[in-house]
């Protein structure tokens, strides 16, 4: 197995130390083999950078609705913000993915809130859309201050059917803010895209992350909180639909590196045709973490006889003083509600929409933020009618 | 006979998680005496009851606890136990896969001595202490409290006051989630069990369980003081005028507001 | 209940019997080390067959070529120069109990083998090193027409049965430790329960690891034909050493259409035991497998029995409970593969953990893509009694099929406040109150053992008096 990387030759700003230290990292890393635990269910040949130019995103960067960007919010591109890449997890610990992203990131947010400030109903709103041939290599990075409440939806779309794309996204959250966040990957169904998503959860704080996954062909997400101060809060919610032969592979690391820390990971993933997924969740509570909340589900709907689902929900308690569950399940329809439903004139299809519908609700309604639920909904209906429509 | 008391509480403070709960609580209870313990929610009922035996949770920052003439404000609560004080817990815990007969035998061992613990003996005394309380033998196989009823729970509690046979029994709203008939059964079970020897003290918010139970004295605990103490008539008096004049007249705000 | 706590203390603590034979009176004993010699010497000792040899020979290649696991445990310290493979203890198996050498039954005397006991067994096979030195069948399971044997002597008087079974389970390939096995083996049990046949009486071998530096890698078989049941159950108890031992076991079981086979395993091997067995069975239409697995010795156990759901209707079980006290890992589980529709699998697994001990659940439920149907359930509780100890669940769920029900819950907690506060008001002590609580959580387990093995279990963990009223 070659593992030889041949990086993009579109390198740029590599004068900035930020950049060099990824690129060394880089350069001291070899490329993965499916030998490797984290890669046994993808194989990583089939996201391998084959020295693809790194292609610039059209970014909008302003709210859901179209209102003012509340004061004391900085929203603009990441080129803005170079300084603070590689803030929340350091460059030499970085995977792969995260540290090519570093050494050739073009595009991305950048998004600084200062102290108390709160969007309320409203939510802050980023686009990026790529055209052309390419790599993407978006790079993010999103600080909410002391005290602030705030919703960002962060939306990527491509047209080009053989995308890469390798996003990163680092989010800090500051003493006592909450930020929801929520990540759109809804690429060309054909695309293969490489999340990061690394967060630092500061004192009191509370970081609610929302992936939606309902585009691609093969997307393999890295995710991970770092709880680091008391009374910190992080809550994963996933949403995850696949049809024809996508391939959903997702890690969700929530580390509690203190006590009196809470983790919450809530994943659903529904399959049809011949999709498949994988779910690998691990929390880990360090030595000397006590009183720990740490919850980790992954719910898998199988709507068809060739869809596979993997998952893995790890639990890795190094403190006693722990509350730490896990649960996966994996089942298709339930008969009897989709017998109810039939029996009150739902056609077969208008049952299964429904049962689905449902399903994914009950991931983001937890986020009890209804103006992103509603655009949310209106996104994926497309998805949903395309899946389903092929399952009958 | 002593004429030491055979519970003083003297000057009692005690706070959970830094948040004081008792602020200066008074209480003697001698033998033979039966005393009630009336207030609204909040005002410190329950955690006076744990405080009493001892729970890690509740922290005693002034004042002292003597029981038979010994300051036991430190001690554990299994010491407490076998000094003869008995608590009935308001919502007892389940403990899965140990079975009340199991757990009742450690218990009467623990606090009678295990020498003084014959197999046979114990469980005759336990089949009849569970027909007089109208319990299903089958009981005594099952797990402590797992999968009970609410009126199963209180009745094994008094099953296990019937085996420990305290000289303190503190029984915390004994008297909640129970039916009329279940109330009966249980207050019969506590009158039947209470000798001159002990003292009782009943931990309630309503006033129903003292027209099976008669207390000798009653008191109105508010904002974790004894605010009033008298006769049986007190108990009468909450009953027909509820809590909201006694939180006023100590300038708190009535219950639900 | 006072005895709880101290058996409580007890549990995992340094081996109470901890001793071993002052000389050393073994007939035949090899020489440290693993070669093709060695192998040759082990076969020919035992007047093998060609065929077996053979099967030992390219097991020891195998094992050879095969890189050491880098995933569960850490097995960086097993030398596998510094082992005996091979030690006889006496010449021929004993025909009763009388002419067992009076030393080895001294030995299992002090390991605390009740008299009673004894009687009451089926058939005592007590694995002593590595060769059976006493077998007894008792002579209504002859009658049955049930083969129960040492392994080496079914090779012998069944050679075609061994022929045809041995290694399709788990064949050398599947692991290290299992083509060791292969190579090496000596010992275990061997199996066959003619159709029909229910045997009620559990079936039962003691093995134990003795002399410094011994491996022991006996060979299980056991074969259940159509509609017959069996209960099978093995104890594990092993003097204390100053230097590691290794224990390498191989167990495969077939269990035909509609027969049952339960295995029960109390695995209590001294503190300085690397335990590294394969277990696996092949469960085929409406057959049911159970495995009862207990794990409360060893340095490090790595153990995950298997069910392989083979055909329609076939159902496994596997209930194990794990305890790791200061120095030791247990990394157990369970793996149950569906490949049949209208399958069923159950898993519970308890384990605790205590004095910097390490637990880990590991396992894996698979379904295949024909198997529709499939039900499973697995529950993993962990309970952690001090700030010191690690508890890890490493589940792998790899569903192939939409009609399916599968469910994996897991919960990692300490001994509840509550819990405690409730039993000491009851006058038991923080410790007694702690045992209490621990035989509560172990109570799934301890119920299904028999009678007469719960006992065993009781020197470490006290039984309550269960059933006595009424």
């Amino acid at each position: 197995m070659s593992a030889t990387l041949q990086i993009p030759v579109q390198v740029q700003g590599l004068e900035s130390p930020k950049h060099k230290g990824a690129f060394e990292r880089l350069s001291s890393l070899t490329f993965p083999t499916y030998r490797d635990e984290v890669w046994r269910r993808t194989d990583p040949e089939n996201v391998k950078p084959e020295g693809q130019a790194v292609v610039a995103p059209k970014s909008s960067f302003g709210m859901l609705k179209g209102e003012a960007v509340p004061a004391g919010v900085t929203l603009e591109a990441i080129e803005k913000g170079q300084e603070f890449i590689f803030s929340v997890a350091p460059v030499a610990k970085t995977n792969l993915f995260d540290a090519l992203n570093g050494s050739v990131y073009q595009g991305g947010a950048f998004l600084k809130v200062g102290k108390d400030v709160s969007t309320g109903e409203q939510a802050l709103f980023v686009h990026h859309h790529f055209e052309g041939k390419g790599m993407a290599a978006p790079r993010s990075y999103l600080e909410v201050g002391a005290g602030s409440s705030v919703t960002l939806v962060e939306y990527f779309t491509s047209d080009d059917p053989e995308m890469l794309a390798i996003p990163s996204v680092e989010v800090d959250v500051k003493a006592g803010a909450k930020f929801r966040y929520v990540f759109v990957n809804l690429w060309n169904n054909t695309a293969r895209v490489v999340p990061t998503v690394h967060a630092k959860v500061e004192k009191d704080a509370h970081f609610e992350m929302l992936f939606a996954g309902f585009g691609t062909k093969l997307t393999k997400a890295f995710f991970e909180s770092d709880l680091i101060g008391e009374g910190a809060k992080s809550e994963l919610l996933g949403i995850v639909l696949g049809q024809g032969r996508q391939h959903y592979d997702m890690d969700a690391q929530q580390n509690h590196r203190v006590g009196k820390t809470v983790s919450d990971v809530l994943c659903h993933v529904a399959l049809t045709d011949r999709a498949r997924s994988v779910f690998a969740g691990n929390i880990l509570c360090e030595p000397g973490a006590q009183q720990i909340d740490g919850y980790q589900q992954n719910r898998n709907l199988l709507l068809s006889d060739k869809a596979r689902a993997d998952s893995m929900p790890r639990l890795e308690i190094e403190a006693n003083d722990v509350r730490c569950t896990h649960g996966a399940s994996f089942a298709t329809y339930d008969r009897d509600q989709k017998f109810y439903l039939q029996a009150r004139g739902l056609t077969a299809y208008e049952a299964e929409h429904l049962l689905v519908t449902g399903f994914f609700a009950a991931v983001v309604e937890r986020m009890d933020h209804e103006a992103v639920g509603e655009w949310l909904a209106e996104k994926l209906e497309a998805k949903m009618q395309a899946a389903l429509g092929k399952t009958k | 006979m002593s004429e030491t008391p055979l519970l003083v509480i003297k000057n009692l403070h005690a706070s959970v998680d830094g948040k004081p709960i008792l602020r200066g609580l008074d209480l003697t209870v001698n033998r033979g005496e039966i005393h009630a313990l009336m207030g609204p929610n909040g005002s410190g009922k329950s955690t006076l009851s744990n405080v009493i035996c001892g729970h890690p949770n509740y922290e005693v920052t002034e004042g002292e606890i003597h029981f038979m003439g010994q300051n036991i404000t430190e001690m554990e609560p299994d010491e407490r136990a076998k000094l003869g004080i008995f608590l009935a817990f308001q919502y007892p815990t389940s403990i899965p896969g140990v079975t009340l007969a199991n757990f009742l035998l450690a218990s009467v061992k623990a606090i009678r001595g295990a020498d003084n613990v014959k197999l046979l003996p114990f469980r005759k005394e336990l089949v009849a202490q569970m027909q007089e309380l109208g319990i299903n033998q089958d009981f005594a196989k099952r797990y402590v409290n797992e999968g009970f009823s609410g009126g199963e729970k209180k009745r094994c509690e008094i099953l296990q006051m019937a085996m420990l046979k305290p000289a303190l029994a503190i029984l915390d709203e004994t008297d909640s989630g129970l039916d009329i008939d279940a109330l009966r059964i249980v207050s019969e079970g506590v009158n039947r069990l209470t000798t001159p020897e002990m003292g009782v003290l009943v931990i309630t918010h309503y006033q129903r369980l003292l027209n099976h139970i008669k207390p000798h004295k009653v008191h109105v605990l508010v904002h974790g003081r004894i605010v009033q103490s008298g006769g049986p008539e007190i108990a009468l008096q909450l009953e027909e005028n509820g809590y909201d004049e006694l939180l006023k007249a100590h300038g708190l705000e009535p219950a639900g507001v | 209940m006072s005895s709880d706590a101290a058996l409580l203390e007890e549990i995992g603590q340094d081996y109470k019997y901890g001793f071993h034979d002052n000389d050393e009176k073994y007939v035949y004993k090899s020489s440290k080390g693993l070669t093709r010699e060695i192998v040759e010497t082990i076969s020919k000792q035992k007047n093998e067959p060609q065929w077996m040899l053979e099967r030992r020979l390219e097991a020891l290649e195998i094992f050879n070529s095969k890189p050491m696991p880098e995933w569960g445990s850490d097995l960086s310290e097993i030398d596998f120069s510094d082992i005996h493979y091979f030690m006889k203890a006496n010449e021929g198996v004993e025909k009763s109990w009388d002419d067992v050498p009076e030393y080895i039954k001294k030995t299992f005397d002090r390991l605390g083998i009740p008299e009673a006991e004894r009687k009451f067994l089926a058939g005592v096979s007590a694995q002593y090193d590595s060769e059976v030195v006493y077998h007894s069948i008792r002579e209504d399971l002859e009658k049955l027409g049930v083969i129960f044997l040492d392994m080496d002597s079914g090779l012998k008087e069944y050679p075609e049965i061994v022929q045809k079974y041995f290694g399709t389970i788990i064949p050398s390939i599947d692991n290290k430790f299992a083509a060791l096995n292969t190579a090496v083996w000596s010992g275990g049990s061997f199996i066959v329960v003619p159709a029909g046949v229910k045997v009620e009486i559990p079936l039962q071998a003691y093995f134990r690891i003795n002399a410094q530096n011994m491996g022991q890698f006996e060979r299980t078989l056991i074969i259940a034909q159509p509609g017959s049941s069996v209960h099978y159950i093995e104890g594990c108890t092993a003097p204390i050493y100053a230097s590691d031992s290794l224990h390498s076991a191989v167990v495969e079981l077939i269990a035909e259409e509609g027969s049952t086979i339960r295995y029960t395993t109390i695995q209590n091997w001294s503190n300085n035991v690397f335990n590294l067995v394969t277990k696996r069975a092949y469960a085929y239409k409406n057959a049911t497998v159970e495995w009862i697995d207990g794990n409360l010795g060893s340095k490090i156990t790595m153990k995950y029995p298997a069910v392989h759901l083979m055909e329609e209707g076939a159902r496994g079980e596997v209930l194990s409970i794990a305890y790791a006290g200061k120095g030791q890992h247990q990394d157990a589980g369970a793996k149950m593969v569906h490949l049949a529709p209208n399958t069923a699998s159950t898993v519970l697994s308890k384990s605790i953990s205590r004095d910097g001990g390490r637990t880990s659940y590991r396992g894996l439920v698979k379904v295949a893509p024909d198997a529709h149907n499939v039900r499973v359930n697995v529950r993993c509780d962990a309970l952690l009694l001090d700030d010191k100890s690690r508890s890890d669940t490493y589940p792998y769920m790899e569903i192939d099929n939409k009609d399916v029900q599968v469910g994996h819950e897991a919960t990692v907690s300490k001994i509840g406040d509550e819990q405690l506060f409730y039993l000491m008001s009851r006058g038991l002590s923080e410790n007694d109150a702690i045992a209490m609580i621990v035989n509560g959580f172990f109570e799934p387990f301890i119920k299904e053992l028999p009678m007469e093995y719960a006992v065993e279990l009781n020197r470490l963990i006290q039984l309550e008096m269960e059933g006595s009223i009424g």
